[in-house]
């Protein structure tokens, strides 16, 4: 009660009214009293009258005049320690109270200052951190593709991955890997292409303007800080406004493009944007060469991967040879085609291991029946054939029950569920085809 | 099939030597081209100069009894060739000339080719009779016969 009746913790507005009316009021009441209790003469009243209240007015005013300031100075002060740090404490006077202003707007300025410091360093971190984070994300796309190259991954899986890291770097609106085969292009991945785009990139017209972008000693750049104005119909193709695509170069020859693209104002891609494409080009190239060396490698295996017996294609290729042989001497040539006819059951009941076990013996017994100039192979998964050079039908048809007898031996001790139904079919060159093709072809309708 | 029988195991080089057509050098330079270039010795023989297509057909003749039939003026009847696909009698340069009940008569370049034959008759279900004739004649008469169809 006494605290909140006490003058010392009002403001100071309320400590102006009270000190007015100390210097002021009270004094002319006190005046008005001595006047008219006799004390000073009532012809005296006026002037004392005006004289006091021209003085307390004078003193109102001077106080005033100190205390003003100070609650302008205070209540600027409340507004800057908020944040408003651009608030200028506009109070000029020569004495302490603008002495006091003058320091405080130094002191405002000069954390301003600091602040604005702080912001541009805090701006520029944020930057670096961003920067550091995408190279980082890039850096680990490179390792995970470089892994996934030398895990011997897909082609088109390694395509999805660097297509999914390109989309993470420069802005990307979108990125694309396009192939070439001379005539048009082909887009195996890309992100955030629409769909006519992708049909406009396929269309063999415009694949003039795409070829420059296949020259393997160069790369195209296009962003605000070129005005290049000759790749303006590029740049519509894909419908960005900056564009940054590099060549995939394989053993030596253009296989496609590599690009990312956006469609910012005032974009620039900067030096580690290109290195990285670089790069992201290197390894696709690389991905490429082996995908065609593991081409190539597959298409030179003649062995079946589970039998050892020869695979389809050297079957194919062989008995192709061995007709060609046989039309240039006159000659009949003959495949004998083996099908285990339940051997669907077989790998339900035995399990897929113990199945490979019943083709492995089933190629045994054949390789054993083979005679020297004979190759067998395996045509399907359940289906062998014995290419026989210089057999006619009939000849093919005495080995063949020959072989079945052999088979039948080699499978005696096995339980029923064990053994192989096996069908023979023979096909012969010339009654039933003049090419391996055509006996190929008609393996489906005899087994 | 059943009326063939190889009464000899010689080469049909190893005849024509015998019967003095070719000399000994020449077949050896015969069966040297048919190692690079492949081909029926036969045909090489011919095709180097050293013989005459008659003359194989002829000693084929004296060796084996086919009888030799030239097919120049033959009159092929073109029903016949339904029996044996095209690319089998290309194959194995022969022609169907002649049918009578279950009878086929064939005319071939090669009547020792006894896997041809029994593919004939696998296919056409008659028993074969082979004439000798030479290889351009059968080549001709599949012309004929195949292109007219």
């Amino acid at each position: 009660m006494v605290k909140k009746l006490s003058i010392l913790s009002r403001s100071l507005r309320p400590q102006l009214a009270v000190a007015f009316c100390i210097m002021s009021v009270i004094p002319i009441l006190a005046l008005l009293y001595l006047i008219f209790s006799g004390v000073f003469a009532l012809n005296m009243l006026w002037p004392v009258l005006g004289a006091v209240i021209v003085l307390s007015l004078l003193g109102f005013f001077l106080m005033k005049r100190i205390v003003d300031p100070i609650i302008r100075l205070c209540s600027d002060v409340k507004v800057i320690a908020n944040g408003e740090l651009s608030r200028k404490i506009d109070i000029s006077r020569d004495d302490e109270i603008g002495e006091l202003s003058s320091a405080l707007n130094q002191m405002t300025q000069h954390i301003k200052s600091n602040m604005d410091e702080l912001k541009i360093y805090g701006e520029r971190t944020k930057n670096i951190n961003l920067q550091i984070s995408n190279q980082v994300i890039a850096l680990s796309g490179l390792l995970e593709i470089s892994n996934i190259i030398s895990e011997g991954s897909s082609l088109s899986d390694i395509f999805d991955i660097v297509i999914s890291r390109l989309s993470q770097i420069a802005n990307s609106s979108l990125a694309f890997i396009a192939s070439s085969d001379n005539v048009s292009f082909e887009v195996p991945a890309h992100y955030g292409l629409r769909a006519d785009i992708l049909a406009a990139l396929r269309l063999p017209v415009n694949a003039y303007i795409l070829n420059p972008l296949l020259d393997p000693c160069s790369h195209f750049m296009k962003d605000s800080s070129l005005s290049d104005e000759k790749n303006i119909g590029l740049l519509k193709l894909f419908s960005a406004k900056n564009l940054l695509v590099y060549p995939i170069v394989v053993q030596g020859r253009p296989y496609g493009i590599l690009g990312i693209g956006n469609t910012l104002d005032g974009f620039r891609y900067s030096q580690d944007d290109i290195e990285l494409m670089s790069i992201f080009a290197k390894q696709l190239s690389i991905a490429v060469e082996n995908d065609l060396l593991s081409k190539k490698v597959k298409d030179l295996e003649v062995l079946d991967e589970v039998t050892g017996l020869y695979n389809r294609r050297y079957i194919f290729t062989r008995l192709d040879e061995e007709i060609l042989r046989a039309i240039s001497h006159q000659r009949p040539c003959s495949l004998i085609v083996f099908k285990i006819s339940n051997f669907t059951e077989l790998k339900n009941q035995l399990g897929g291991l113990s199945a490979e076990d019943v083709l492995k013996k089933l190629a045994a017994a054949l390789t054993s029946s083979a005679g020297d100039l004979d190759r067998a192979g395996r045509i399907a998964e359940n289906i062998f054939g014995i290419v026989l050079p210089e057999k006619n039908k009939r000849q093919a048809q005495e080995f063949g029950l020959k072989i079945k007898a052999a088979l039948e031996d080699s499978f005696n001790g096995e339980s029923a569920a064990k053994r192989p139904q096996v069908d023979i079919s023979i096909l012969e060159n010339p009654i039933d085809g003049s090419d391996a093709a055509s006996l190929f072809e008609k393996i489906k309708g005899v087994v | 099939m059943s009326s063939l029988k190889r009464v000899t195991t010689k080469q049909l080089g190893e005849l024509l030597i015998e019967r003095k057509v070719i000399a000994p050098e020449q077949l050896q330079k015969a069966l040297d081209y048919q190692k690079v270039n492949g081909g029926l010795i036969g045909e090489i023989l011919v095709q180097l100069g050293f013989s005459k297509e008659e003359d194989i057909a002829q000693v084929l003749t004296a060796q084996y009894g086919f009888p030799y039939l030239p097919l120049t003026n033959y009159d092929i009847d073109l029903e016949l060739s339904k029996l044996i696909p095209e690319h089998v009698a290309r194959q194995y340069c022969l022609i169907p000339i002649d049918k009578i009940g279950n009878n086929l008569t064939l005319a071939m370049s090669n009547p020792l080719n006894t896997q041809a034959i029994e593919d004939v008759e696998m296919i056409s279900k008659c028993v074969v009779q082979a004439f000798v004739s030479t290889t351009t004649d059968v080549r001709k008469a599949i012309e004929r016969c195949y292109v007219k169809k």
